[in-house]
């Protein structure tokens, strides 16, 4: 894995999600664009799945110059050692300088068997990347402690550095249809029955009709709310303002919602219009997965919750009292509107 | 019988807030004086699982932790809630390894101990959140792995996991031998009577130094931390709605909630 003969690629794997380009990847064209441009060495991305044409069209109208492409039906859905098999494969012959994926659910499955597999290095979650002109090497910057603070890695020698990107950190590219770049399809030999893992089961929760990820509002409990019960309130108030419920890790480890709408670094990353957080008290923990939202409006017992140093409007009090007649509020005020 | 090894990190307390911590000057972040470490919330959960398969078939439990300065009173807590054995791999050299030279030294423990039927990790550590050295360690025993389990049986052969996936639930099966690392949702580890951690002091534990475990001088890394900091968090202008009655304070919220949606 000499360095000398590295190519001066950087690559990373889009993902794609029901057959169009998942969030995460216009997010990593725009870091990996910016490594190559430091590098001086060419972008590409890797694509896989079924029916992957159109997705490897949009990535070249978002500046990627090579699009490497492998379609078959094992990689469709993740399978880990698909996936892992395929890429290493491909990474081994290219030898790119850097190989990025996303800070998703697949690439925190994902990065860590490929960098064990090539012996390469992985710094997981960066949420800034730059190269170091003298060196050539990679710096990466990472929330350490719950998000509380930040380490600051190197790349070692030689060998390929991998990295996962935090989602919603960078903006996402936009299209540019005067763009060029080739699709180069690459054959991988995947042998399915040799998987060790089989897939017993897969079952997608339903959410309402809606993800949290792409909910525009977000109505999220914590601590604060004391029960199940009380997550009913703020289901009606998401329901007027066309939202989604969420929650805190603490809400859900006490069982009053499913793990699925758990917000925060153990849960998901959203970036919503509107984030009305009721009762949580705003531990780095849960504001790592929300901080992206526009406006933050906390309602919290505790003048002294840390959440009213993040949030853009807040309400000290309990929000019991506040939310029935908030509801009545918001309910007439869109009504009159319709009006 | 059923043997498990459960990879366990002493931590700094998570919890502990981060203006008690001392940032030095070359960026090391080191905790107040006399605080003891914890053990990793994640590492727990992985503790918890192999303690409900013990409930149900006989098992043995092995703990490996590695690290330098181990507080083992901290540590023996895991026999007490029902662990058989503890191993600690010790040395000044195990003080700041990155994942990469985590799974290196650990694997080459495990190769010695003899590899068990499953190995369970923590998701990831609570302190650095990486989620590596699980899946690195299985990469390098070559044994199938899988992530983020809720729950793990051993039915015979059989390992049956149920996963979290990206939008949902999964069920998958692998033989044995095989790591899962284990997410939150197996719950908590259960706390031990006092009799058990009064036991526990009694027990005999195994401590190795890189020499014991034959490493070499060098041990092998891949990325370096540089150093550690605060970020700046800028404080948010927040506007608070405030000096009335909850009625008035809804209309003024609502009017706000509105009007933001509008923009």
């Amino acid at each position: 894995m000499g360095g000398a003969q590295q190519g001066m690629e950087v690559m990373f794997l889009a993902e794609m999600k029901d057959r169009t380009l998942a969030d995460i990847s216009p997010q990593m064209v725009t870091i990996a664009k910016q490594l190559s441009a430091q590098w001086g060495g060419v972008l590409s991305a890797v694509l896989f799945g079924a029916e992957v044409g159109a997705c490897a069209r949009t990535l070249i109208s978002l500046g990627v110059a090579k699009v490497y492409v492998a379609e078959h039906p094992a990689l469709e859905y993740y399978q880990p050692e698909a996936y892992l098999g395929a890429l290493s494969q491909l990474v081994t012959d290219v030898q790119p300088q850097a190989f990025l994926l996303g800070h998703t659910a697949l690439g925190q499955d994902l990065a860590p068997r490929l960098a064990a597999r090539l012996a390469a290095g992985l710094v997981t979650n960066c949420v800034a990347l730059q190269v170091i002109p003298e060196t050539g090497r990679l710096q990466m910057i990472r929330p350490v402690f719950g998000g509380k603070a930040r380490g600051m890695y190197l790349s070692g020698d030689g060998a390929i550095q991998l990295a996962t990107i935090a989602q919603k950190v960078f903006e996402p590219a936009l299209p540019d249809e005067s763009n060029t770049g080739a699709i180069v399809n690459f054959a991988s030999t995947i042998d399915a029955g040799s998987f060790k893992v089989q897939v017993v089961k897969r079952r997608t929760e339903d959410t309402d009709g809606m993800r949290l990820e792409e909910a525009k509002v977000i109505v999220a409990g914590g601590r604060g709310l004391g029960s199940a019960e009380a997550f009913v309130q703020l289901k009606e108030l998401a329901g007027i303002l066309d939202g989604c419920i969420g929650a805190s890790r603490a809400a859900v480890d006490n069982g009053w919602l499913a793990g699925r709408l758990q917000i925060g670094l153990t849960g998901k990353v959203v970036s919503p219009q509107l984030y009305i957080a009721v009762g949580i008290s705003g531990a780095i923990q849960h504001m790592s997965g929300c901080l992206a939202a526009k406006t933050i409006v906390a309602i919290n017992r505790d003048p002294e919750a840390s959440i009213f140093t993040m949030a853009q409007v807040g309400v000290v009090a309990d929000w019991r009292e506040i939310i029935p007649p908030l509801v009545a509020t918001c309910r007439r005020l869109l009504h009159q509107d319709q009006e | 019988m059923l043997t498990i090894i459960v990879c366990i990190k002493q931590v700094y307390d998570p919890e502990m807030p981060l203006s008690l911590f001392q940032l030095t000057e070359d960026g090391k972040l080191i905790p107040p004086p006399g605080t003891p470490p914890v053990l990793s919330t994640f590492d727990e959960n992985a503790l918890e699982a192999a303690l409900r398969i013990k409930d149900v078939q006989a098992a043995k439990i092995t703990i490996i932790s590695l690290g330098d300065k181990l507080a083992k009173p901290v540590l023996r807590k895991t026999l007490a809630a029902g662990a058989d054995e503890l191993i600690l791999l010790e040395d000044a050299q195990f003080a700041e390894l990155d994942s990469y030279g985590t799974a290196y030294v650990l694997a080459q423990a495990i190769e010695r101990h003899g590899l068990p039927d499953m190995i369970l990790c923590g998701r990831q550590a609570v302190d650095t959140d990486a989620g590596q050295v699980g899946i690195g360690l299985a990469e390098r025993l070559q044994i199938p792995s899988v992530t983020l389990a809720c729950q793990v049986e051993v039915n015979g052969e059989r390992i049956v996991v149920e996963r979290i996936s990206g939008d949902g639930m999964e069920t998958v099966a692998l033989a044995k031998p095989a790591l899962v690392t284990v997410s939150q949702e197996i719950g908590a580890l259960r706390y031990p009577p006092v009799k058990a951690l009064m036991a526990a002091k009694k027990m005999d534990i195994t401590i190795l130094s890189a020499a014991d475990l034959g490493l070499a001088a060098m041990i092998p890394q891949r990325v370096h931390l540089q150093r550690m900091f605060v970020p700046q968090r800028n404080k948010s202008d927040c506007q608070m709605i405030s000096d009335a009655g909850p009625e008035e304070i809804a209309q003024r919220l609502g009017e706000v909630l509105i009007r933001t949606l509008k923009a």
